[in-house]
């Protein structure tokens, strides 16, 4: 789940999952919609991402900013994310990801903002009773 | 004089314009907030930026004050209108303290044109200017793209490479602070995806609160001073405001990775993990200054370059020669940047790294480093407002070297959500009623337009009086928005 907030210069993303691997798709989409207000992404190809830090923060800062490097570098739009795993081995926390998309299609595709960066104001991954829950601050 | 509360500290009213927030709790210098006292309770009320101008207080080396501008408003790390120097041996550079946009500024052009005789063609024109000076999320394209060697050229080189290219006359760079050019610019901490960023990006304007505006003078205050700058009323001017587009976010974002681990190695302990920093001495902090510098360079040829596509589109669509246009810049002055710069701290002159995060520098009347041709009446400090009312033109004074480390403010600051804004715009024709307020406003996206109506901005004339007040920078020349675009 998640949920977009608006601040007086600023957008965040405040996200609950019930695992952390769950937590960054979770986060992916809400990006994505914060993006895009969920316009549909077709599979037209696929690219890798493995990235890799020592904590988790860091970790979901690194994963946002790639995906949103495909935006505005390549003008590339991920859609669905596949084959995610996220796991810690010796104190080391590494992603491994495909996401599937296409080329922006200004006829199709209007980009909402252009994300300056991921922040890290307060980031912090915290633990619920039900899971994880994290709240991302993105400079626009 | 009057002591206002925030939290457990005391506020203390110094002047009609200025408060004192003394140190406590890990505070190594007391906080200096300029504003009025209306203004002071809404900072205090409005958002946490207080709490920021008290951390950055904390940094190691701070000197004389952490200091915030009547435009203070929340930011990562920094308040956005924040100005900290810290010494060289002792002190830190902070990215927080620059922000994610490096060199994000402001550019003034004057031309020989009165509104009135443009009037005719205004729509024309404004809709050239966004055929030549790409906008948007991700506009690409003004120019070819550049290749990997020049690349590094424009890191190195700023608006200097501009006149190499035919771009910049070297009249332009000699009204650029620093003649648009750091030296200590060092490409090589520039990662290639920072470059990457920036390749197809030279001469765009992006999105946000960034635009290129014609706005016509519509009040002087100083008819002397104004006569220097080229100024007179009814005249034409343009307005470009943006900075370092995706090459320097990266930059920023590379470094905040790196100096959030020196900050731990070297044992700094942070009130904010966006105040990551490094001592300026470091490898660290001197890589991120490098990187800096090179990104301001890459703003500096970006205003630069649209400038000159500006130009272009002015003579296709006017009919006019470049004689009839006058076309010259008045001034750019940045105002996300940290510089080594020389300032007086206990009655000695020394070296300082002075970050301005929304700030602009206001050298006054004599300094060495005011343009020769502004010498006798101080650095032209350009504060733009929102694009319905009006910007301001105003120039350093004396008390910005005494007291703010040679800075004024900025702009006016948000004061509502994009969110709101939008909101706000919903179901009406926000494009005709600017055009009833006699601006023509040619944007990308509808969505953009709502959020920066001019309802989402702070009046902007306050803050410009609190720095005319306190003896920092004065009001010369007040302009209006006549055309507008943005992204």
């Amino acid at each position: 789940m998640y949920k977009i907030l608006s601040h007086t210069a600023d957008i965040a993303l405040e996200v609950w999952a019930e695992s952390l691997p769950g937590l960054f798709q979770e986060a992916a989409r809400g990006f994505h919609d914060l993006l895009l207000e969920d316009a549909p992404i077709r599979a037209e190809q696929r690219r890798q991402i493995e990235l890799s830090s020592d904590e988790p923060e860091d970790l979901l800062v690194q994963w946002l900013s790639e995906l949103n490097y495909f935006v505005t570098v390549h003008a590339w739009l991920w859609g669905a994310v596949e084959d995610f795993t996220l796991a810690a081995e010796n104190g080391i926390w590494r992603l491994k990801a495909a996401v599937s998309g296409e080329a922006l299609d200004a006829q199709r595709h209007y980009l909402y903002f252009d994300i300056k960066a991921v922040t890290y104001h307060q980031l912090e991954i915290t633990d619920t009773p039900d899971g994880c829950q994290t709240r991302i601050v993105f400079d626009i | 004089m009057k002591t206002l509360k925030y939290n457990e500290f005391d506020i203390e009213q110094q002047s009609e314009v200025s408060w004192l927030i003394p140190p406590r709790k890990g505070m190594r210098v007391p906080g200096k907030i300029y504003a009025d006292r209306k203004m002071m309770e809404t900072i205090i009320r409005e958002d946490e930026s207080i709490q920021q101008v008290i951390n950055v207080a904390m940094l190691p080396g701070i000197q004389k004050y952490s200091i915030a501008m009547p435009d203070i408003h929340w930011g990562y790390g920094f308040p956005i209108g924040g100005v900290a120097a810290t010494d060289l041996e002792e002190g830190v550079i902070s990215p927080g303290g620059v922000g994610y946009d490096i060199n994000c500024g402001v550019r003034l052009v004057r031309t020989n044109l009165t509104h009135d005789e443009l009037r005719k063609k205004l729509e024309l024109l404004v809709q050239s200017l966004f055929r030549y000076v790409p906008t948007g999320v991700g506009a690409s394209g003004a120019i070819k793209k550049v290749s990997a060697q020049e690349m590094n050229r424009i890191l190195s080189r700023g608006a200097g490479w501009c006149v190499e290219r035919g771009y910049a006359s070297p009249e332009d760079l000699e009204h650029t602070e620093e003649q648009g050019c750091l030296e200590s610019a060092a490409p090589e901490f520039v990662s290639e995806r920072a470059k990457e960023r920036g390749f197809n990006q030279v001469g765009t304007l992006g999105s946000g609160n960034h635009f290129l505006e014609l706005e016509m003078v519509s009040e002087i205050y100083d008819l002397a001073a104004a006569e220097v700058l080229g100024l007179f009323p009814g005249q034409v001017v343009m307005m470009i405001h943006c900075g370092s587009r995706g090459l320097g976010h990266q930059v920023c974002e590379d470094h905040l990775r790196t100096l959030g681990a020196a900050s731990r190695k070297y044992g700094i302990e942070l009130p904010d993990r966006q105040l990551a920093c490094a001592p300026i001495r470091s490898e660290e902090g001197q890589r991120y200054l490098g990187a800096m510098a090179a990104a301001a360079n890459f703003a500096w040829a970006n205003r630069q370059v649209i400038m000159h596509q500006a130009k272009q589109s002015f003579l296709e669509t006017l009919g006019i020669s470049e004689r009839e246009l006058g076309f010259r810049l008045i001034y750019d002055v940045c105002h996300n940047i940290a510089k080594i710069e020389t300032h007086e701290v206990d009655g000695t002159e020394k070296q300082v790294c002075v970050h301005r995060k929304g700030a602009t520098r206001a050298f006054p009347p004599g300094h060495p480093l005011t343009p020769a041709h502004y010498r006798k009446i101080g650095q032209p400090v350009l504060i733009p407002g929102d694009m319905g009312r009006y910007s301001f033109v105003s120039l350093g004074q004396q008390a910005s070297m005494l007291e703010s480390f040679g800075s004024s403010c900025h702009g006016a600051g948000r004061i509502m959500s994009r969110h709101k804004a939008k909101k706000a715009g919903r179901g009406r024709d926000l494009l005709e009623e600017m055009r009833k307020m006699g601006v023509v406003v040619q944007a990308r996206g509808m969505r953009t337009v709502a959020e920066e109506m001019p309802h989402a901005y702070k009046d902007v004339s306050t803050v410009v009086d609190v720095m005319h007040k306190a003896g920092i920078s004065k009001k010369v020349a007040k302009l209006v928005p006549v055309g507008v675009i943005k992204g």
